[in-house]
């Protein structure tokens, strides 16, 4: 007897409650596409639920530009740690299959997209509770800490199963390689909440700074301590001087 | 890895090249294009080089020490040392080619490339190790061939860097 593919709903059963049966799917190269089908429409909407919740902090256009961005800080990142999961576990010697480790990557972060659909009402209720902007980017900051610690094991135990030779290495390396590439890809994409003192939302804000440098200003500013007198109104993108 | 799986010779040297060159062109690649052609000569030259400075010492050593059995064991571990650190270069260079593009600060991009560069020198050490521990004599203590490649890699990754900040910096 021929085994059925499994249906939509039974992958995203699975995803979301029986992680090792997912890990043997991708370890045995079983319909690999419909499971990366699931998890991309899993992380695409979950990310946007997320991104939207983001963009209600001041609302109007800004809902709409989070919500599309946020999954896209997900997919452009996934595009460009696959190439380097593949590599890492080629130069350790582990079984290097691009599918296999972007399908792999695809269900980590569809698990870290389902950790932040479930933290919405927290980020939605922080305001109400007289969050100030400086502490809301903070709380967002945890939260996406938190769901990344979710895809982190899932990618650990993905790799284990794979082949439990230097798995530790493989996803320490790519935690690296992700996480730098994702802080700079979300800090690229900004605004997310949209400060307070800004006219109005733009898309994508031109290029300054860094992350880090970014995290650690906001952290001062919640602590009351700031920088400069005022913030400053952002410029649209493309920046002056830099078209 | 077996003789049907095993890559060519000249594709093992293309990865083992092509991945240090991928990622001196992105590091010159801010400067214009020549900058980016002459980086990207620079850094696979710099591999090389600290290659062929060091690796005689190494078989020497291990020669002397009755832990390397024959010549052609000894090019096999290095051209597939060589292999994996151009091979995580390459996979690393769309990560990087983001970073360099978004972060405005020269130096950060530079930090960046060394700091892959050396992970990647580190993976190619340890397939060299594990290459050279499978083919070493059974009756010979592993410890003595850890010592001596601990120490070699010592004083590889100083001369490499020492190149890598004089041509490629």
């Amino acid at each position: 007897m021929t085994q059925q593919p499994a249906t939509a709903t039974a992958t995203f059963d699975r995803l979301l409650r029986d992680l090792p049966a997912t890990l043997a799917r991708i370890r045995a190269g079983d319909d690999l596409a419909g499971l990366a089908r699931v998890a991309l429409a899993v992380l695409a909407l979950s990310a946007a639920v997320f991104g939207a919740v983001l963009g209600a902090h001041r609302g109007g256009l800004q809902i709409l530009y989070a919500a599309v961005k946020l999954p896209l800080v997900f997919l452009f990142t996934a595009a460009l740690c696959a190439p380097a999961l593949t590599a890492l576990n080629a130069a350790l010697g582990r079984r290097a299959d691009l599918r296999r480790d972007l399908a792999l990557l695809l269900v980590a972060l569809a698990r870290v997209g389902l950790v932040l659909a479930a933290l919405v009402p927290l980020v939605r209720l922080a305001p109400a509770a007289g969050a100030s902007y400086h502490m809301a980017v903070l709380l967002v900051v945890l939260a996406c800490a938190l769901a990344g610690l979710v895809g982190v094991f899932t990618l650990w135990r993905g790799l284990r199963l794979a082949a439990p030779d230097a798995a530790g290495l493989a996803a320490a390396g790519l935690l690296l390689v992700f996480s730098l590439v994702g802080a700079q890809m979300a800090w690229t994409l900004r605004p997310w909440l949209l400060r307070p003192r800004a006219p109005e939302p733009v898309f994508v804000r031109g290029l300054e700074g860094n992350f880090l440098d970014a995290l650690g200003t906001t952290a001062d500013s919640a602590r009351g301590h700031y920088v400069r007198p005022e913030a400053p109104v952002p410029a649209p993108w493309p920046a002056e001087g830099r078209r | 890895m077996d003789t049907a799986t095993r890559p060519s010779v000249p594709t093992a040297l293309l990865v083992a090249f092509g991945g240090p060159a991928a990622a001196g062109a992105l590091l010159g690649l801010r400067a214009g294009a020549a900058d980016a052609l002459a980086q990207a000569g620079a850094l696979p030259a710099v591999m090389a080089g600290t290659a062929a400075l060091t690796l005689p010492a190494l078989y020497i050593g291990a020669s002397i020490l009755g832990l390397v059995p024959a010549a052609d064991v000894m090019a096999r571990a290095t051209l597939a040392a060589l292999r994996a650190t151009g091979l995580l270069l390459l996979g690393l260079a769309p990560a990087l080619a983001f970073l360099i593009a978004t972060l405005p600060s020269p130096s950060v991009a530079l930090a960046l490339v060394a700091a892959a560069t050396a992970g990647a020198v580190l993976a190619g050490l340890r397939t060299l190790h594990l290459a050279l521990s499978a083919a070493a004599p059974a009756d010979r203590p592993p410890l003595l061939l850890t010592a001596l490649l601990t120490g070699w890699s010592l004083a590889a990754l100083a001369i490499g860097g020492q190149l890598f900040f004089q041509h490629v910096a």
